[in-house]
């Protein structure tokens, strides 16, 4: 593949930055506007409040926490997806017999998940089963479709051939399935940050996020609370890159 | 052992394609199945490869043979190489200096790094037949492999063809008479 010349990367990332800063000074203008800083914080004012943190030993802990549940709900979905869809691609009954619960875990609100969840489980593991939930029908029904999509002819050739398993996987299945894998994880972990935290706040395990989330907005410390949600909105976005570039590495 | 096909009827979807069909491709040979569009042929070489059953009648002599094909369509793995193509089907003795010195027996010199995606239709179809060749088989069945060849590529392939046989049955769907005798095979025609 070409490499693009310095001109198509500063027109490239230019662009991009041009963007952030386009939204960045509306959202100054908006505060500036609003005036009282415990309805809207102003992008300034989030920096100076997030740097402190940054030293702080608690801030990083309370990262890991949340991170650490997140990411295993998240994995745990990816896993268990990507079984579940190739036993539906191969077993008609068994897809019929799954069906109904993907369709049920796609139709309940996160909310009810997270309560009737919290009855069953300790807070603390709370945010690993709804990441878990919430990203597990999206794999399941994206893989099943990425499947379903395989080239026919080439598991006839496969099949006349006697092209073995792992070969079959490498040269057919994954070309077939990878670009809806990674449309579905892009999917997944946007869903599993937003579930994920959505259950800390409710459940508030104690070094979790969610409840410096929690304990913002019940004394109105709106600085914290946008800073906060700044950085889950960096994690997020830093996670999906580190994944993409590892499917990337892992397939070329 | 010979390949008999007794009495074979096909029809798919309400239309009858074949009708007590009967043939017998006989051993260490090459065939040409000659016949009118739409008359049968694929189904034939798609009963042979085992990718349809007939509605009726009975196919014998097939049972261990080790099939290799060239289909219609090419059904290469478009993203992969040529070479990385034909060792997807090979044992692992072929090794990748082989394919290419076979690949040079057809004029296959240039561009053998790049995906097949990316190469004529004359180049694919010969990666497809030599795909088939270097498969370890003991029986071939090639689906019109001259398509969008030349002239002189054709006679390049017929000669790679017939050596790379030797004394391996083959089954060769072609619209072509000419080829039969380039072949030196025996022709069986559908009606």
């Amino acid at each position: 593949m070409r490499q693009p010349n310095n001109r198509e990367l500063i027109k490239k990332y230019g662009v991009k930055i041009m963007a952030v800063c386009f939204w960045l000074l509306l959202w100054q203008l908006l505060s500036v506007y609003v005036k009282e800083a415990i309805f809207m914080a102003s992008p300034v004012e989030v920096l100076f409040t997030l740097l402190p943190m940054l030293r702080e030993p608690d801030f990083w802990q309370t990262i890991c926490f949340s991170f650490i549940r997140i990411v295993a709900g998240f994995v745990l979905a990816i896993v268990t997806g990507t079984i579940l869809a190739v036993l539906a691609y191969r077993s008609f009954i068994f897809k019929e017999l799954i069906q109904p619960i993907i369709i049920i875990m796609k139709s309940i609100p996160v909310a009810s998940f997270i309560i009737l969840a919290l009855i069953w489980i300790k807070a603390v593991n709370l945010s690993t089963l709804v990441s878990f939930l919430m990203v597990l029908p999206i794999i399941f029904t994206t893989v099943g479709e990425g499947l379903k999509s395989t080239d026919q002819k080439l598991l006839q050739m496969a099949t006349v051939f006697h092209v073995g398993r792992i070969k079959r996987l490498r040269a057919i299945y994954i070309p077939a399935v990878l670009p809806h894998y990674i449309s579905a994880i892009t999917i997944g972990l946007g869903f599993c940050w937003k579930a994920g935290i959505a259950a800390e706040v409710i459940g508030i395990p104690t070094g979790s996020i969610g409840e410096r989330l929690y304990e913002a907005k019940i004394f109105f410390m709106t600085k914290e609370l946008f800073a906060w949600t700044v950085v889950i909105v960096l994690i997020s976005i830093l996670f999906e890159k580190l994944v993409m570039r590892l499917i990337k590495a892992f397939w070329q | 052992m010979d390949i008999k096909l007794c009495k074979i009827s096909k029809q798919f979807e309400g239309k009858q394609v074949l009708t007590d069909f009967d043939a017998t491709f006989m051993e260490g040979q090459i065939h040409c199945l000659m016949g009118a569009s739409g008359i049968g042929k694929t189904t034939v070489i798609n009963l042979l490869m085992g990718l349809i059953k007939p509605d009726g009648g009975a196919i014998k002599g097939l049972r261990g043979r080790r099939i290799a094909a060239v289909f219609q369509e090419d059904r290469l793995i478009e993203h992969w190489d040529a070479v990385e193509n034909v060792l997807l089907v090979c044992d692992k003795h072929v090794k990748k200096e082989t394919v290419l010195q076979e690949f040079a027996k057809v004029g296959l010199t240039e561009n053998m790094d790049k995906a097949v995606m990316n190469l004529s239709g004359g180049m694919r179809r010969r990666v497809a037949v030599i795909r088939a060749l270097l498969a370890e088989s003991d029986l071939i069945v090639m689906d019109e492999p001259f398509k969008g060849l030349d002239q002189a590529l054709k006679i390049s392939v017929v000669n790679y063809i017939k050596l790379r046989l030797a004394d391996k049955t083959a089954i060769i769907v072609t619209h072509d008479k000419e080829d039969v005798q380039l072949l030196d095979a025996s022709l069986i025609t559908m009606f």
